[in-house]
């Protein structure tokens, strides 16, 4: 072997060439460079740029270009071949530009090759172990050559660069052909060049094969098929932790390394401003950290530089400073707070920029091209598409996707995707050309240079943000990303089995649906596993179907809908086969769709469906409208074609009486106000009501009728041996095909419908409805006049008890309260009201929507119902949290001396001695500790999205019981989509339940993040998350932050429902997976959660 | 008499006075230059021993803190040689390693402030000579770093009575209507258990008066095996038996062990871990014992006490351990077993030791 030191030491003498060895991010090489060439004054400078990017060296080391840029070489086909980040602590772009000063002039002489991806990294050997101690490259060239650096004569930054390099290459050995390959063309072309006194920048690591003996290997032939790109750039994607190529840890750290010049005194104040930027960042994400903090860090990392003989602190010894005075030892709680701080504050957020006379390249260049190709309009308010029959179209199609995905603003689509199959074939878009898409393609440009890898660059990067699978699906297979689109659905076909709800199971099939059906027009040939997917996403909707037995909200009964009209044959027997074992005990809602859905699927027939409808109706009570709600959902459309299903409704409301009738009619109303209006009108169509007379207010008129039904009852009576039933009603029973005039009406009321025929005494009825009601939603619903309002709501509330008595009167106006009807609030009796969560809840909905002055008259109401609430929890929970806390004497040293006892203890040792009188203790007294007080801290994350209003409400009260128990600390977070802190607020549930607004999405991945984040000691923490595991964000993220949660120790437990009655609605895809991720899954009432707590507490 | 243990100040004298002959600037109140301190803890490869095997930036930042105002709080699982280095960073800093205070549930604040001799206070109200000082009060006055081990084993209310002494650097004594002042080189080095059961949380306050160092256990099999062998040794010899640990029995537990603490095989497979912690320390007792066990009762075949060893170790905390010994024995050691390692065949033989 080769004595070391004479090796470097040929190195560092060689003039020609003159050898700068150097690493491609090193703020301590880029800072010497200049004054190293200033010294060697060469005639020419050769870096290891590939040959074919000599063109953009000017443009590189131009004034006007500002750092980070990249160049990049790929094939035509946008395979990447090369790719070059460059900042300003990038010696080989301090050499380039230390040349354009000088007019010296500049080569590129490396070539491309292709590597292996699997060829063996290099790594740190034993001779680098030796001398760094370390394991890694980077950090083994920071301690050896960077740090050590600062403030050093270039000379010798320059011999520590090729010693570094020469060890590396003498670990390596031997060198791969690769290496061997490139560095014969490095020789080759320095020898082109022919210069007398050149200089050359290069890769410690190849330095030795410019001096010593190195085989000379065939080179590859040149490649003239290359695309080249100078790309604007950005530190987070510099960052190696970005997951892009040849970047460099924490970018921002090595800028203020540049700024200070490698100076110590400099880099010793960045040192001091980073330790308080990141102390500040800390504090803005809530955590405590202040100037003494910072303080810490710096003095620990000035310190520990001048320990290690270093001239300044370097970016290691700020790392341990962070590490050693914030992180307090908790590395999955604090600790991931201040790494998190920390990467922001030292990767940056610089953003590179090209000079602007630059040509034109990568992104920018590619998208004017394909715009001009493409013929793509400047501006085009419907700029229509057929991208199924016309090959231009279909690129268009393509194009307009891809700049989408790759984020640049350009065109929107004009019409949106319907459901499956039911899309046109062409589209529209909105397409208009701004200097914002000028700027969005630079923007995109450090994707990549094509629109294809920038589209995919783009998406990809945003999936790993936490962008739902689904969605990105979508725009992939838009924008006609062959590979992505595959991945993406054998992704889909692993995970959203397990994790995936129903309504995101149903959506991923939709799209998986429509791709491999060739509905797509990006992706003609459909990826091999979108069939196998497919099915298994509908085996796994169809299996979990169970889940939804409590459905209640419009979301979720949807769902159901959209399974059954998805389900295809193969799927439909275990459809019928798991719903007919739910017909009975599923919520009301889920029954009327269940009933529905097994006509819908033929499982049935609609007499039987019929039978069940006249069984609820006749049954009446709270239940019926829920389960009208139900069957419309599902058969709506079914039953406005016709009216089949509907006439043994028809008979049964034809036969009741009028009280009875009266009972049920908001019910119904409620029922039927599930259909919009349109379908409403419709269906008062098909039941043919006009082909009855219309009643008129002639009482001549009346009384006809009043006879001729009398006549047609004692007809048919006289047909019967015995009656039936005795008529509890005026009208007839109705026989078929006809319907009195009085039925006609009730379905009038029903429907909400054509209130003006109705005779003037219903037309009370139907107004008194119509004001809770209105004119319905959905198609048909804009426009028209209403019946003249109530004036006040105290006379609709009159109207109500006259017409309907006190139980529907209550029934109607909790309704309206919880429609957001703030005036009928008023007509509510704080004195008399009955404390319920139901009422509550009904109060507490509208407290979002009143002014100040209202929620005055609310809150007596929503402050008593709280007060007695939280009595009744508290006599079932404090006894289990608090205990007995009664000092009492004992013998062992406490530290604190009952002295009334010590003197009784010890009265007869005492002695009179020079009048004063003298104890001789013999056994002190002291008062024991109390009870031992364990401080916990109890994170309770409630989901407020619209289904979980019980839950919310019976959290809140459970956390302000908490609040009051010493021992625990108590934080409150509420979430949908948004996350929002409570904790300040827990001690006052009345304020707490005002504050929180129910409603929106759920996106638990957020709130657990949030949560997790603000976790300071997890061995002592319980984390109660309390939701119905709906996640409308991606499941991936959750389950990755459950894991995390998991991983730090804390007492985890989802809570599916927090009711004390009631089926629970949970996803249970998403609840196992959780459970599997480590958080057990488990439905409790109010005081089993606190006695779980107390469980939990006393166990350590 | 001897002594079972020296403290290190007396153990390692010929070294610290070594070292204090070199020259350089010290921190007030300091018998040795940080760098000294650094030497006499990681070893020079000379004279010098090196007595800690743990990274050496851990070793520079813990005497960096101790120069400055904040307190050093050593963190890590039982048996990572926490108290071991902070006892030989006040041995190297102040010459004395007896000022210390035990935490546990029952340490009460007197313990960390000062006491009273009652009979005297009974008789004579407080006084200067009624006053018992605590390790921290006498460090404090004499400038030396004092020692508090398992920190958070004390309330913490009792641990609060630090935060004002590690703040303002004294100590008022209401009592006396005096205020006793720290002398420079005044420190003080805690250790604490994380994640070891019965632990109190340290209040926010005090942490912010802590400077942390996590201590890992240690990396490389090679170092731990040497480690557990030195130190087994000497306890085996400090019993004056004329003893032997057995190299490959010592490989194999010290395996064992860094495979169960770690969830995963060397060779990478998956494991179940135990809930008892395997530290270093545990290993060493368990070596120690073997070699023990063979000096006296003269075990032929030394590996077939070990299953029974780890079935100790491992069933001290948790019932359920045993189960997961087991599926070690049927998984990792069955593969090896498997592998033709005579060594692991032979402790395959041993399964029925361990459980059914």
């Amino acid at each position: 072997m080769t004595d070391p030191s004479q090796a470097v030491e040929r190195l560092v003498t060689s003039s020609a060439p003159f050898l700068i060895g150097v690493r491609h991010h090193s703020a301590a090489l880029a800072v010497a460079v200049p004054e190293l060439l200033n010294a060697a004054a060469p005639d020419a400078v050769l870096v290891e740029l590939p040959v074919e990017l000599q063109e953009w060296l000017p443009w590189l080391a131009h004034p006007e270009t500002t750092t980070p840029v990249a160049l990049a070489i790929a094939r035509p086909d946008g395979a990447r071949l090369g790719f070059y980040p460059f900042a300003d602590f990038s010696p080989e772009l301090a050499a380039l530009r230390w040349a354009a000063a000088n007019g010296v002039p500049a080569h590129a002489i490396d070539v491309t090759v292709d590597r292996n991806d699997d060829s063996p990294r290099r790594g740190v050997g034993d001779l680098l172990r030796r001398h760094a101690g370390t394991d890694t490259l980077e950090a083994a060239w920071d301690r050896l050559v960077e740090t050590p650096s600062y403030g050093a004569d270039p000379e010798r930054v320059r011999r520590a660069a090729l010693a570094y390099g020469w060890a590396v290459r003498a670990d390596a050995d031997p060198v791969s052909d690769a290496d061997l390959v490139r560095e014969t063309h490095m020789r080759h072309r320095l020898r082109e060049v022919g210069a007398a006194r050149p200089a050359v920048v290069v890769g410690a690591f190849h330095a030795a094969a410019f001096v010593e003996p190195a085989p000379e290997m065939p080179l590859p032939a040149a490649r003239e098929d290359v695309v080249t790109s100078l790309i604007p750039y950005n530190f987070a994607l510099l960052d190696s932790r970005s997951g892009y190529p040849a970047g460099v840890r924490d970018p921002g750290w090595h800028q203020e390394v540049v700024l200070s010049k490698g100076r110590p005194e400099a880099l010793d104040d960045a040192v001091a401003l980073l330790a308080a930027r990141v102390c500040a960042r800390l504090r803005a994400d809530g955590h405590v950290a202040g100037t003494p903090d910072a303080v810490a860090v710096y003095t620990m990392a000035r310190e520990l530089a001048s320990l290690r003989g270093l001239p300044a602190p370097g970016r290691a010894e700020l790392v341990e400073g962070l590490q050693s005075a914030l992180a307090q030892g908790e590395p999955l709680g604090r600790a991931r707070a201040v790494a998190k701080a920390a990467e922001q504050v030292l990767v940056g957020e610089r953003r590179g920029r090209i000079a602007g006379e630059a040509p034109r390249s990568g992104l920018v260049a590619h998208v004017a091209d394909l715009r001009k190709e493409l013929r793509l309009p400047v501006r085009d308010r419907a700029f229509r598409l057929d991208p199924f029959r016309s090959p231009l179209d279909r690129r268009r199609h393509v194009a307009m996707f891809r700049m989408r995905a790759a984020g640049i603003d350009y065109a929107q689509p004009g019409e949106m995707t319907g459901v499956a199959g039911a899309e046109s074939v062409t589209k529209t878009w909105e397409a208009h050309w701004t200097p914002a898409s000028d700027a969005t393609v630079e923007l995109a440009g450090v994707y990549g240079p094509d629109l294809a890898t920038a589209a995919e660059g783009r998406l990809t990067w945003r999936l790993r943000r936490g962008t739902s699978v689904t969605e990105i699906l979508d725009e992939a297979a838009e924008a006609g990303l062959p590979e992505l689109t595959a991945r993406l659905i054998a992704e889909i076909g692993d995970t959203f089995p397990a994790t995936a709800g129903l309504v995101e199971l149903l959506d991923a099939y939709r799209q998986v649906h429509r791709i491999r059906s060739g509905g797509v027009p990006g992706i003609p040939t459909p990826p091999a596993n979108a069939d196998r997917t497919a099915t298994r996403l509908m085996t796994t909707a169809v299996s979990g179907v169970d889940g939804y037995a409590g459905a209640d909200s419009p979301v979720e009964l949807a769902a159901l809908r959209d399974l059954i009209g998805l389900a295809d044959d193969t799927h439909r027997e275990s459809l019928v086969w798991q719903l007919e074992r739910m017909t009975d005990t599923a919520g009301p809602a889920a029954q009327g769709a269940i009933a529905a859905a097994l006509v819908r699927l033929s499982a049935r027939d609609s007499d039987w469906l019929t039978g069940r409808i006249t069984g609820w109706v006749d049954a009446g009570g709270p239940t019926l409208g829920d389960r009208l709600r139900g069957v419309l959902v599902m058969a709506g459309p079914m039953l406005e074609a016709s009216s089949e299903s509907l006439t043994g409704l028809t008979e049964r409301i034809g036969a009741w009486s009028p009280e009875r009738f009266l009972d049920r009619l908001p019910a119904l109303r409620k029922g039927f106000d599930t259909l919009s209006t349109a379908a409403r009108d419709r269906l008062l169509a098909t039941l043919e009501l006009d082909a009855i007379p219309d009643t008129t207010d002639d009482p001549a008129d009346l009384a006809r009728w009043e006879a001729a039904d009398r006549a047609g009852y004692a007809a048919v009576a006289a047909m019967l041996p015995a009656p039936a039933e005795t008529p509890d009603a005026p009208a007839a029973p109705a026989t078929a095909g006809a319907m009195s005039p009085e039925t006609a009406h009730r379905w009038r009321l029903i429907l909400g419908r054509q209130a003006e025929k109705l005779p003037v005494e219903q037309r009370r009825l139907a107004r008194a409805l119509d004001e809770l009601y209105g004119r319905g939603h959905g198609e048909g619903s804009a426009g028209g006049g209403l019946e003249a309002p109530y004036p006040s709501a105290r006379e609709w509330a009159e109207d109500l008890t006259e017409l309907f008595g006190e139980r529907v009167r209550e029934e109607v106006l909790g309704a309206a309260a919880a429609r957001g009807r703030n005036d009928v609030v008023s007509e509510l009796d704080p004195e008399r009201v009955e404390p319920s969560v139901d009422l509550l809840q009904n109060v507490l909905s509208l407290a979002g929507a009143l002014p100040e002055s209202r929620l005055a008259v609310l809150r007596p109401i929503v402050a008593r119902i709280v007060d007695q609430l939280v009595k009744a929890l508290a006599t079932r929970m404090r006894p289990a949290l608090t205990g007995l806390t009664v000092p009492r004497p004992t013998f062992r040293p406490t530290g604190r001396l009952d002295l009334s006892g010590t003197l009784r203890r010890n009265l007869h040792t005492a002695r009179m001695r020079d009048d004063v009188l003298e104890l001789a203790v013999e056994r002190p007294v002291f008062h024991s500790r109390g009870n031992r007080t364990a401080s916990w801290h109890i994170h309770l994350i409630v989901d407020v999205s619209g289904s979980m209003e019980r839950s919310v409400i019976h959290s809140a009260l459970t956390a302000a019981i908490l609040h009051g128990v010493s021992a625990l600390s108590i934080t409150f977070t509420a979430f949908s989509t948004q996350v929002l802190d409570l904790s300040d607020r827990v001690s006052d549930p009345l304020s707490l339940l005002m504050e929180v607004s129910i409603g929106g999405g759920t996106d638990i991945g957020k709130a657990v993040a949030y949560t997790r984040k603000r976790l300071t000691v997890p061995s002592r923490s319980i984390v109660a998350l309390i939701t119905d595991f709906e996640e409308g964000g991606s499941t991936g993220r959750l389950l990755s932050e459950i894991r995390s949660l998991a991983e730090t120790g804390a007492v985890l437990l989802g809570l599916a429902a927090l009711d004390d009655t009631g089926v629970p609605v949970y996803n249970k895809q998403i609840a196992a997976a959780v459970a599997a991720a480590g958080m057990p899954v488990a439905a409790l009432s109010p005081s089993e959660l606190a006695r779980w707590i107390v469980d939990q507490v006393n166990r350590r | 008499m001897n002594r079972q243990v020296e403290p290190a100040e007396v153990r390692y004298a010929a070294e610290l006075a070594l070292l204090a002959e070199e020259s350089g600037p010290r921190p007030p109140g300091w018998r040795l230059t940080p760098s000294a301190v650094v030497t006499f803890i990681m070893g020079d490869g000379g004279r010098i021993s090196g007595k800690f095997l743990g990274d050496r930036a851990l070793v520079e930042r813990a005497v960096i803190t101790l120069a400055g105002r904040r307190g050093l709080l050593l963190v890590g699982e039982p048996g990572t040689a926490k108290s071991m280095l902070s006892e030989l960073l006040t041995a190297a800093i102040s010459g004395d390693s007896s000022r210390t205070v035990q935490g546990s549930a029952g340490t009460h604040e007197e313990q960390l402030r000062y006491g009273w001799n009652y009979q005297l206070l009974l008789a004579k109200g407080p006084s200067a000579e009624a006053l018992v000082p605590s390790p921290i009060l006498s460090a404090m006055r004499a400038g030396a770093v004092a020692r508090i081990e398992e920190v958070t084993r004390c309330l913490p209310e009792v641990q609060d009575a630090l935060v004002s002494v590690l703040s303002e650097r004294h100590m008022s004594v209401p009592e006396l209507g005096e205020t006793e002042y720290a002398v420079d080189g005044f420190n003080v080095i805690a250790t604490a258990n994380l994640r070891d059961r019965g632990v109190n949380e340290m209040s926010a306050a005090l942490k912010r008066r802590f400077n942390f160092e996590v201590i890992e256990p240690i990396g490389s099999l090679e170092a731990e095996t040497a480690l557990v062998k030195r130190e087994a040794m000497r306890t085996i010899t400090g019993g004056n038996a004329p003893a032997e640990v057995d190299d490959a029995v010592v490989e194999a537990l010290v395996t064992v062990f860094r495979d169960l603490r770690q969830g995963r095989t060397v060779e990478g497979w998956p494991v179940e871990r135990t809930t008892a912690v395997l530290s270093t320390a545990e290993a060493v007792a368990v070596a120690g014992s073997l070699g023990l066990q063979s000096a006296y009762f003269s075990v032929g075949d030394p590996v077939s006490l070990l299953p029974g060893h780890l079935l100790g170790v491992a069933r001290k905390d948790d019932p359920a351990d045993q189960a997961k010994l087991v599926g070690y024995w049927d998984s990792t050691i069955r593969r090896r077993a498997e592998g033709g390692a005579r060594l692991w065949k032979r402790l395959y033989e041993l399964r029925h030791v361990v459980g059914e």
